[in-house]
């Protein structure tokens, strides 16, 4: 049927509508309780620990195979961002994403500072390819869409590239590292982690030729 | 670094550079937007990989008290928990109140005035013998009591009442959730979607005033297109050799229909409530002036004022045009459409003026 376009919505001129960025917050909540943390607003704090906790600390039990350590790095974390909501641009990064990025960063300094050879790995948890429960897709941390997207993605890697992946994401691990514990020569690592991730933005890829 | 931009950012952000190589990316991440803008992409993707596949994990309690200590913040007010307890102490206070007051209007035979068991005398009461002429007077002057009454006790009224009350709300319930499951089952039937098939509402709308057809697929009758194939200037000879191709000015026969007849515009929503997929399928309609756009209106029912569905974009570019709507709601049976014609970013109610089409229109008698 010819001419069929959707009835409403500023169409831009090729008829493409942009796609919202990749953990971008669509509702502008978590944006506007940065705003308030900046002000000094403690409720805002309690609302964005409500929000990122649960997520945050995820996260950081992964990284750092501890759940007592983790809820210290969670601390700090949520500390850092109370003094650092001044500084907060949204221009610059999503509001989790911003997080993120902070929770990393004591992460690295934990595990930089422990002896990596004395650390179990047999406390990793592999990455979880089959879908989470629907009740943790939290729409405050991504959206819906999103979730479903990057499930999807993650799901069309090889088990080496998932490897990988999961020791560079969680694990923190450089090159060489990887490339002791998985046994396979550090250009192999490297090409494997630069086509799981390859792979992964094509897939998120919203702009097909 | 690496030339490829995403390459060096993709290390950057899974952190396997090292100070020295970050602090280095860092600053031509601030020289070079493109790098940046590596860097941004990365940072969300390495993100979205970290929260897809980890699971939540709540803190313990008190998690976020230490982190108010540390920054030395008040602790949690209970202000709201303390609103909350006073509204349920008042409620309960309330109720208290509201079932003494029911209980001192309650007479009891102890509390009862003047009654008239009260005022016979002892003995009279015990006395056997027949009664006097003073008695018998006595008791035609006192309203008649058909014997000792007895009156039930507070306690006994209250839960009568209660339990009465308690009987007729359960009832009204119970008739209340039938009537819910009849209108479920009755929507189920509606709006339940059949794999690989729709049951759409198909109306056929017109310029106000004109006579609609009963049947909205003869809406085809009105396509220009079988006009527009009209050989026009066909010559003798053309006629008396079947077998040969027609000669003339298809041209003038385009210009000729073009002049001599315009259709009148009409359209047909194609609505399925089922899936809130509606296509509206619109022919010979104008192209709007320039500064006006055509707006589509949805009447649910005869008393509500019609609702804006959205704009018709680049409408009246061709013969026959469709458009795909939909009402937001899967709960909606469209009595009607209406469609507009308003001035940019201005739509305004149908009225007589602005009112290109609309349907259905009951036929005149």
């Amino acid at each position: 049927m010819p001419n069929i376009s959707p009835m409403i919505g500023c169409l831009p001129d090729d008829g493409r509508e942009m796609p919202p960025s990749l953990c971008e917050d669509r509702s502008g909540e978590t944006s506007a309780l940065i705003r308030r943390m900046a002000a000094g607003d403690d409720g805002a704090l309690a609302a964005l620990h409500g929000i990122w906790a649960p997520t945050l600390l995820g996260i950081a039990c992964r990284m750092l195979g501890d759940r007592r350590e983790a809820e210290e790095v969670l601390q700090d974390t949520f500390v850092r961002l109370w003094h650092r909501s001044v500084d907060y641009q949204p221009s610059q990064s999503p509001p989790f994403v911003w997080a993120y990025s902070v929770l990393r960063g004591y992460c690295i300094d934990r595990l930089r500072y422990r002896h990596r050879e004395k650390r179990d790995s047999s406390r990793v948890v592999s990455i979880h390819l089959h879908a989470p429960p629907e009740a943790s897709e939290d729409s405050n941390i991504m959206a819906a869409d999103d979730w479903r997207s990057v499930r999807e993605a993650l799901d069309k890697l090889t088990l080496e590239e998932r490897n990988c992946l999961e020791l560079a994401v969680f694990l923190e691990y450089t090159h060489s590292e990887i490339s002791r514990q998985l046994g396979t020569p550090l250009g192999t690592v490297k090409n494997r982690l630069r086509r799981a991730l390859e792979k992964v933005r094509n897939h998120l890829s919203r702009y097909e030729l | 670094m690496n030339s490829d931009p995403f390459d060096t950012a993709t290390w950057r952000s899974l952190g396997m550079l090292d100070a020295d190589e970050s602090a280095a990316f860092d600053e031509a991440a601030r020289q070079d937007s493109d790098l940046h803008a590596a860097a941004q992409e990365m940072d969300r993707l390495s993100t979205a990989i970290a929260v897809i596949t980890t699971h939540p994990v709540p803190p313990g309690a008190g998690h976020l008290d230490r982190i108010r200590s540390r920054l030395s913040l008040p602790a949690g007010s209970r202000t709201s928990h303390a609103w909350a307890i006073t509204g349920w102490a008042a409620a309960a206070a309330l109720a208290m109140l509201l079932v003494w007051q029911q209980n001192r209007r309650i007479p009891t035979a102890q509390s009862l005035p003047d009654s008239p068991i009260q005022k016979l005398p002892a003995r009279l009461v015990t006395d056997t013998s027949e009664p006097s002429v003073s008695q018998n007077q006595q008791q035609a002057t006192q309203p008649h009591l058909p014997g000792p009454t007895r009156i039930p006790s507070n306690n006994e009224s209250t839960a009568f009442v209660l339990r009465k009350e308690t009987q007729r709300l359960t009832e009204e319930i119970t008739a209340l959730r039938l009537q819910l499951d009849r209108y479920q089952q009755r929507d189920q039937t509606i709006f339940q979607a059949s794999p690989g098939i729709a049951l759409p509402v198909i109306m056929r709308m017109s310029p106000p005033g004109a006579q609609p057809t009963d049947d909205p697929a003869l809406a085809m009758n009105d396509s220009p297109l079988p006009q527009l194939f009209v050989f026009r200037n066909h010559t003798e000879a053309d006629k008396s050799s079947p077998g040969a191709q027609p000669s003339g000015d298809f041209t003038a026969s385009f210009t000729d229909v073009a002049t001599t007849s315009t259709p009148a515009p009409s359209a047909i929503p194609i609505y399925d409530a089922a899936r809130d997929a509606g296509t509206l399928v619109v022919t010979n309609l104008p192209a709007p002036p320039e500064g006006q756009e055509y707006n589509l209106w949805v009447q649910t029912n005869g008393d509500a004022p019609p609702v804006r569905v959205g704009i018709l974009p680049n409408a009246g570019t061709s013969p026959s045009e469709s458009f795909d709507f939909s009402l937001g709601t899967h709960q909606s049976i469209p009595a009607g459409f209406i469609l507009t014609r308003d001035l940019l970013n201005q739509p305004s109610s149908p009225n007589e003026e602005n009112t290109i089409l609309l349907g259905p229109q009951a036929a005149e008698p």
